[in-house]
């Protein structure tokens, strides 16, 4: 409990941190118990919300692309008649266009609404579809990555000191950048004389450039052939430590570098720091974020499984599931010829597929009736299905069996057409109940 | 980066000490790392990272001694390598007889000399070019040095004879040099002795300098540029004080990159100022424009030397391929060196011929100024022009030629190496 509540506060923070006002643990809490004096407070959080997906997140100091969204929540405020409106049908349009399921009552909803559960609804996937909280962790790692950036020590870690490492990289940039201006110097120069003298012009400089970088490329193979002497003689020097008892291990020359530049060994430390602090921020981001959706999900099924189970206490309000609603296994054995060449199905084996699917009442699947929770979850996963997983895998399973009986008992006596028959429609099956949202609040 | 000094030959050996001891005179910095390797056992003074090599133990004996007489620094005594006759003056005797039996011990020592570099960044070889040893064996090492560090800048500073002749084969000596050293190293920096005693006597007020005085007038402006350095934009206003910052200036890469990219041309030469008596300097008023003023007016006269035979050179005026300037004093990081961005010093196929390196550390005296530069010009060729000219009188007459041959050059190495030598003066020639 404790730890929802300090996930809850997170999400907060980081909401205020990105940019979106007004959300606080207690609103997300009158939400979830559906609380109508929440959902006035919600608008806010969906519209700042939309802004920053559509500014992709600008970070804390580069907010100038959500002021003009922000300025127009200033400047009408939710209330206004003439705004609110506007401001609502924006969020709602955004909402649709990014997927949001379009029968949820969330876009029947006035923006003097009382049903906050279905803006929490609408604000949880919204939250989910931005990656807010990868946003936040983004957020806050750019400081830190900053922190580490502006360190003198390179990542990863050289292996060896830095005035020897870079000395021969350093070296060759100079010249690289001397020789880049020099060559535009010659090529300006060249252009302004005669071809005649020009040709001779050229010819004198192309032997100075290869004059240069044979002096570089020479000056770069020596300071590497000190580099690699260096370390051998450490090396030697250390064994013998070692062989001496005064050293008791052989350290690597980052290592001795360290030892020997305390400067070196507190950027060492401060780089080290800002990882772990990164490292800390991330676990820290995915236990409230997980702790978030638990709780989401909590709400969910406190207020869904009921009515999910008395549903299936009814089995005589409830109607089958059409041969329409069946589409690609009804199409599929109605005309199995475009498929595998084979004689139509008898209904005998559409019979068998009927169990397999949990029935429902149409009057449950209305959206607009009120107080209807189950239909909202229903929403929250897909558009058209329930799937039941407490006893359709077994249902499945004894119908794929008897499917199979039946289809021996057929006369088609080709029984490589058998098996591809046979084949074919247990992958039909399969896919279609892959989906986790399968049959129960029909079209 | 740290350089190892090969001081070959008697010539070398000397000029080499002037160096060390110019290098280690430099007021208010400690030894530069560069040259100098710190010892292992505490109070002990820091060695010079070089190689003394000679055919005959005398002068490298007496070098040793004077170097571990109680200065700053001193030689490592095992860096001394010597046989017990010398070369004769033959470059044959050097470059064939010597090289080829001593090549395995010299590069020994010279590996263990390398290895102590922490950062190895190449190898300056001091060396005259009229003897035996120093040209002969000097140019067969450098060689030996290119195959062995294939990535290592290789510098030659390379001592001229006087034209009035100290050796009566110097100008075989010389060119044979020349064009061996053309071949494998980046740079040649070259100091003639008649340059610097003419420098003693007119600006530095010694009527008849000795070697040592004109070793030590030499050694000063090679080391203006070899001491420590930063990288400075060309231009004052962009200029600011040398700090920590700024690129420091890597012997001897930079140099290369700097001074000798063209293959054709690797001929430098070393001007510096200020040019006055020792005694005068505490009378002496410094301004860098003024130092800058007279560093050109070394550095690039406005008429060459008549050469007898050779019009081309003479009605040309001194050009540079590429300079590279080296302030130091107060205010180095920020002086206007805009005297020596001027177009005609410079062949108008160039294109930012002119560097400048800056450390505002002084090198001479409190609050005194010094102006380095080392100049990839004409000047740098003009006494290979005279010595061709009398090489090939020699040459056509077949004088000294057996003694040569006897070691198993032939008269087509020498025509080799005349038209090697010709070509660089024709290179130059053309600027």
């Amino acid at each position: 409990m404790k730890e929802t509540k300090a996930s809850l506060a997170f999400l907060c923070s980081l909401l205020e941190s990105l940019g979106v006002a007004g959300v606080t643990p207690d609103l997300l809490r009158q939400a979830k118990s559906n609380a109508p004096c929440a959902a006035i407070k919600l608008w806010r959080p969906l519209h700042d919300v939309v802004c920053l997906h559509l500014c992709c997140f600008p970070c804390q100091e580069d907010h100038r692309e959500l002021e003009g969204f922000q300025e127009i929540w200033r400047s009408s405020g939710v209330f206004s008649d003439d705004h609110g409106d506007g401001i609502v049908g924006f969020v709602k349009f955004y909402v649709a266009l990014w997927g949001y399921l379009p029968s949820s009552r969330f876009f029947g909803l006035p923006i003097d609404t009382r049903e906050s559960r279905e803006l929490l609804l609408a604000l949880g996937w919204l939250l989910s579809h931005c990656d807010v909280f990868l946003r936040g962790i983004e957020a806050r790692s750019r400081e830190i990555s900053s922190a580490i950036a502006s360190s003198s020590i390179a990542a990863p870690f050289p292996p060896l000191p830095r005035d020897v490492a870079t000395l021969a990289g350093s070296r060759a940039r100079e010249v690289e950048l001397g020789v880049e201006e020099l060559v535009s110097k010659v090529l300006h120069s060249a252009a302004q004389r005669d071809r005649e003298a020009r040709e001779g012009f050229l010819a004198d400089h192309l032997l100075m450039l290869h004059g240069r970088i044979g002096v570089i490329l020479k000056s770069i193979h020596s300071l590497q052939a000190s580099r690699f002497r260096r370390i051998h003689e450490l090396n030697q020097l250390q064994l013998e430590a070692i062989r001496q008892k005064i050293q008791h291990r052989l350290y690597t020359q980052f290592e001795l570098h360290l030892l020997q530049d305390p400067e070196a060994a507190r950027d060492l430390q401060r780089v080290l720091e800002a990882e772990r602090q990164l490292r800390s921020e991330l676990a820290s981001f995915q236990k409230h974020e997980e702790n978030f959706w638990n709780w989401m999900a909590d709400e969910n099924d406190d207020e869904i499984a009921t009515p999910a189970r008395s549903l299936k206490q009814e089995p005589s309000s409830c109607c089958g599931v059409s041969q329409e609603e069946l589409i690609p296994v009804i199409q599929f054995l109605k005309d199995p010829k475009d498929q595998c060449g084979v004689s139509p199905v008898p209904s005998e084996i559409l019979a068998v597929l009927a169990p397999a699917f949990t029935t429902m009442n149409h009057a449950s699947c209305s959206s607009k009736k009120r107080g209807d929770d189950r239909a909202a979850f229903g929403r929250l996963r897909d558009a058209g299905f329930k799937y039941q997983p407490s006893s359709t895998l077994t249902t499945i399973d004894q119908s794929i069996q008897r499917l199979e009986e039946a289809i021996d008992k057929l006369t088609i006596g080709h029984k490589e057409l058998r098996d591809q028959h046979r084949i074919a429609i247990e992958r039909e099956l399969k896919s279609f109940l892959e989906d986790e949202s399968f049959v129960v609040v029909g079209l | 980066m740290s350089v190892v000094v090969l001081q070959l030959g008697q010539g070398g050996n000397q000029y080499g000490l002037a160096l060390f001891n110019a290098l280690a005179s430099s007021r208010g910095s400690p030894l530069p790392c560069e040259f100098f390797e710190e010892s292992g056992s505490r109070g002990e003074l820091p060695r010079a990272r070089a190689l003394l090599i000679d055919m005959e133990p005398k002068v490298v004996a007496a070098v040793t001694r004077k170097a571990n007489g109680g200065g700053a620094w001193k030689y490592d005594s095992r860096s001394c390598f010597t046989l017990d006759s010398g070369s004769g003056n033959n470059w044959a005797a050097g470059y064939c007889s010597n090289g080829v039996t001593c090549r395995e011990p010299v590069l020994e020592q010279i590996r263990l000399k390398v290895e102590k570099c922490d950062c190895f960044g190449g190898f300056l070889g001091i060396q005259s070019l009229a003897g035996g040893t120093g040209a002969g064996f000097g140019a067969y090492v450098l060689e030996a040095l290119k195959d062995e560090y294939p990535s290592a800048c290789i510098f030659s500073h390379s001592i001229w004879p006087f034209q009035s002749g100290e050796v009566v084969v110097q100008n075989y000596n010389v060119l044979l040099t020349l064009a061996k050293l053309h071949e494998v190293v980046d740079g040649i920096i070259t100091v003639e002795n008649d340059s610097l005693v003419a420098a003693c006597k007119k600006t530095l007020g010694i009527p008849s300098p000795s070697f040592v005085e004109m070793n030590s007038a030499g050694a000063h402006a090679l080391a203006s540029l070899l001491l420590p350095s930063f990288w400075r934009p060309i231009q004052a206003s962009q200029a600011s004080t040398c700090n920590s910052s700024q690129l420091r200036v890597r012997l001897l890469s930079d140099l290369a990159y700097a001074l000798c990219a063209h293959p054709a041309y690797r001929m430098l030469t070393v001007y510096s100022t200020p040019q006055v008596r020792v005694e005068s300097l505490d009378f002496t008023t410094f301004a860098w424009p003024s130092q800058l003023k007279q560093l050109k007016r070394i550095a690039y006269p406005v008429e060459l030397e008549q050469v007898p035979g050779d019009t081309r050179l003479a009605k040309s005026v001194q050009k540079s391929v590429a300079s590279l300037l080296a302030l130091r004093g107060p205010g180095a990081g920020t002086a206007d060196v805009s005297v020596m961005r001027e177009p005609s010093l410079y062949p108008s196929w160039c294109i930012d011929p002119l560097n400048v390196c800056a450390n505002d550390k002084e090198m001479i005296k409190d609050g005194g100024l010094a102006a380095g530069m080392m100049s990839n010009c004409q000047g740098a060729i003009l006494p290979a022009s005279k010595a061709l000219t009398r090489a090939y009188a020699m040459f056509y007459s077949k004088a000294y030629l057996h003694q040569y041959f006897k070691h198993g050059l032939d008269a087509s190495f020498f025509e080799a190496a005349f038209a090697t030598v010709e070509d660089v003066c024709h290179s130059y020639s053309i600027l």
